[in-house]
């Protein structure tokens, strides 16, 4: 996988990446996650994505430039919008590489552990088109990296140009293996388990193997779709021929292996994938839009306040955390040019990405799972191949509406910690003090020891202001709660 | 119950067929797994065994000694349980 990083991915070059001189202007920061593929590397100029190919990998290149299905998808903005450029009018040094690409940049890079069930569901399927559709014109994908997908808003595009090469003759699907472990066992683990993925896939990047998927299959799963052949089958084969040593892609093509027993698999993935759902559909918060703690004349006045505070400029990348179903994320983007929306209920985000899905404007708005408490960490070789939250893209207008009383009373985060931490993202702010009448908060200290001194109007104000210039405010709820509309001290 | 994979019907069909076929392909820089590669052929239904056929056709010259076989004894198979520390 080669990863296309997101609007910041200079700042994230500088903590995580090698920086070498170019000959011309502008430093070239190689992309740290682009390195698994000999025949390529990922390197970002002046805020531009490039990439240098192999000369086996332009020549896949140019092959693929000539099929139909590239055309097709490019044009729809399903594969990346790419085009070769000339190295040295770009000043690129090129030295022994064959070719240069120049990709279009991915708004904000997230990873499939931030995904919730459907976005990996489209990932799979959308995998699965693209083998299907490359293998009708003698290609195929030579990985099948979930890693390789990112997204436009809740539109999936397929990042990793130079997997597509042409089908060698008796060749097998060799991503068959990858596709199961990052993208099919996943699906399943939810799907059959009602066992959240995102940990899985956090805890080991190259996913879940046959064998561990295997020992978490009950005698019961064994009849559930696929998993008979695609997880006990695989993960007892492995097992027995994994080391053997022996040239199996040699064999099989001397057996007779064509494309045509690929395009089964893939049919019959198709089909198989298409019909896994979440197991557990409802969480605490999925019908919070139904159940919230507002009436609707005082949530229409929230509305309001957002709205005007969003509408004083216009915002590069906005960020709705504790979005929840996406409310306020909507009205963020109406003002902004991306919104990535988080919230840690993963059922929340699940209902945000299909109703964002069925809109026809379905790209402006990313909705991802993130617990603000564990948030995604830098980690993979180096500890730079999958960066931080941050490290992908700082805010400048960042929501945290019926938030702030979750993060110091159910994560045990201090306030001034907090508030400290927006501080540091150099964001602009619309905050909601959820006040300790509020019966919200009741109920978060209801059973527990209340060591939340610090959680005061006064005190949030005062380390508001502290970090902040507060620029307009609003009593909610009778005076229960009260938002804020506030700019990074120096701004405006 | 829980079906132990060594009495699974695919490892031992497939060990007669398998072992004893070595040639040499191009390679690419994922390891695509020796076992995932053999499901592939089952996963292929129909066309999938006019493979394993031949597969068998093959493995029956060896063993009549038409056509030679330069395959590392089958113990060597057994000794590693885990293919993917190559990846």
């Amino acid at each position: 996988m080669s990863g296309i990083g997101g609007v910041e991915a200079e700042e994230a070059a500088t903590t995580a990446s090698v920086q070498f001189p170019s000959p011309s202007s502008g430093a070239i920061d190689k992309e740290p996650g682009s390195y698994r593929d000999r025949n390529g590397a990922v390197f970002y100029r002046e805020g531009r994505v490039f990439r240098f190919l192999s000369k086996e990998a332009a020549a896949n290149w140019r092959q693929l430039e000539r099929t139909a299905f590239f055309a097709t998808l490019r044009e729809e903005g399903r594969i990346v919008e790419t085009r070769e450029v000339d190295a040295a009018a770009e000043g690129l040094p090129q030295s022994e590489w064959a070719a240069t690409l120049e990709h279009a940049r991915i708004p904000f890079v997230s990873y499939p552990y931030e995904w919730c069930f459907g976005m990996l569901k489209s990932a799979a399927l959308f995998h699965l088109e693209l083998m299907q559709r490359a293998l009708a014109e003698g290609m195929i994908l030579k990985d099948s990296s979930s890693y390789n997908v990112q997204w436009r808003g809740v539109r999936p595009v397929f990042i990793d140009v130079p997997s597509f090469e042409p089908l060698k003759r008796g060749a097998p699907w060799v991503g068959y293996r990858q596709f199961c472990e990052l993208l099919l066992y996943p699906l399943m683990l939810e799907a059959y388990k009602g066992v959240d993925f995102r940990p899985w896939l956090r805890g080991r990047i190259d996913g879940i193997p046959a064998e561990e998927m295997r020992g978490l299959m009950s005698a019961r799963d064994m009849l559930r779709p696929g998993v008979l052949l695609h997880v006990v089958a695989q993960s007892a084969l492995q097992r027995r021929y994994g080391g053997s040593g022996r040239d199996m892609r040699g064999a099989l093509a001397e057996a007779g292996f064509d494309k045509g027993l690929i395009e089964r698999n893939v049919k019959k993935l198709t089909a198989l994938v298409s019909k896994l759902e979440p197991a557990r559909q409802r969480t605490v918060w999925s019908d919070y839009e139904r159940s919230h703690s507002y009436d609707e004349a005082e949530f229409g006045k929230k509305m309001e306040f957002v709205r005007a505070a969003a509408a004083t400029r216009r915002w590069r990348l906005a960020w709705d955390l504790g979005c929840n179903t996406g409310t306020f994320s909507r009205i963020a983007a109406e003002h902004a040019d991306y919104v990535v929306a988080m919230d840690g209920d993963r059922m929340a985000i699940e209902h945000l990405y299909r109703r964002e899905s069925e809109k026809a404007a379905f790209d402006r708005i990313l909705p991802l799972v993130v617990d603000l408490a564990d948030a995604s960490p830098n980690q993979g070789w180096r500890l730079a191949e999958r960066k931080g939250l941050a490290e992908r893209g700082r805010p400048d207008l960042t929501l945290c509406l019926a938030l702030v009383h979750h993060i110091v009373i159910s994560a045990n985060i201090p306030l001034a910690d907090f508030i400290g931490w927006l501080a540091e993202l150099g964001t602009s702010l619309v905050i909601e003090f959820v006040g300790r009448e509020d019966e919200m908060v009741k109920v978060l200290l209801a059973n527990r020891e209340d060591q939340y001194p610090d959680y005061q109007p006064e005190n949030f104000r005062r380390l508001l202001s502290a970090h902040f210039d507060i620029r307009s405010e609003e009593e909610l709820k009778g005076g229960k709660r009260r938002i804020f509309f506030a700019e990074a001290k120096g701004r405006g | 119950m829980r079906v132990k994979p060594s009495s699974s019907l695919f490892p031992l069909t497939l060990s007669v067929l398998f072992v004893g076929i070595s040639t040499s392909g191009a390679h690419a820089y994922l390891d695509a797994g020796t076992g995932s590669m053999i499901l592939q052929v089952l996963l292929g239904g129909i066309a999938g065994l006019m493979v394993v056929g031949k597969l068998y056709w093959h493995k029956l010259l060896v063993m009549l000694r038409v056509r030679s076989d330069a395959a590392p004894p089958e113990e060597s198979v057994r000794q590693t349980a885990d293919g993917r520390d190559d990846r």
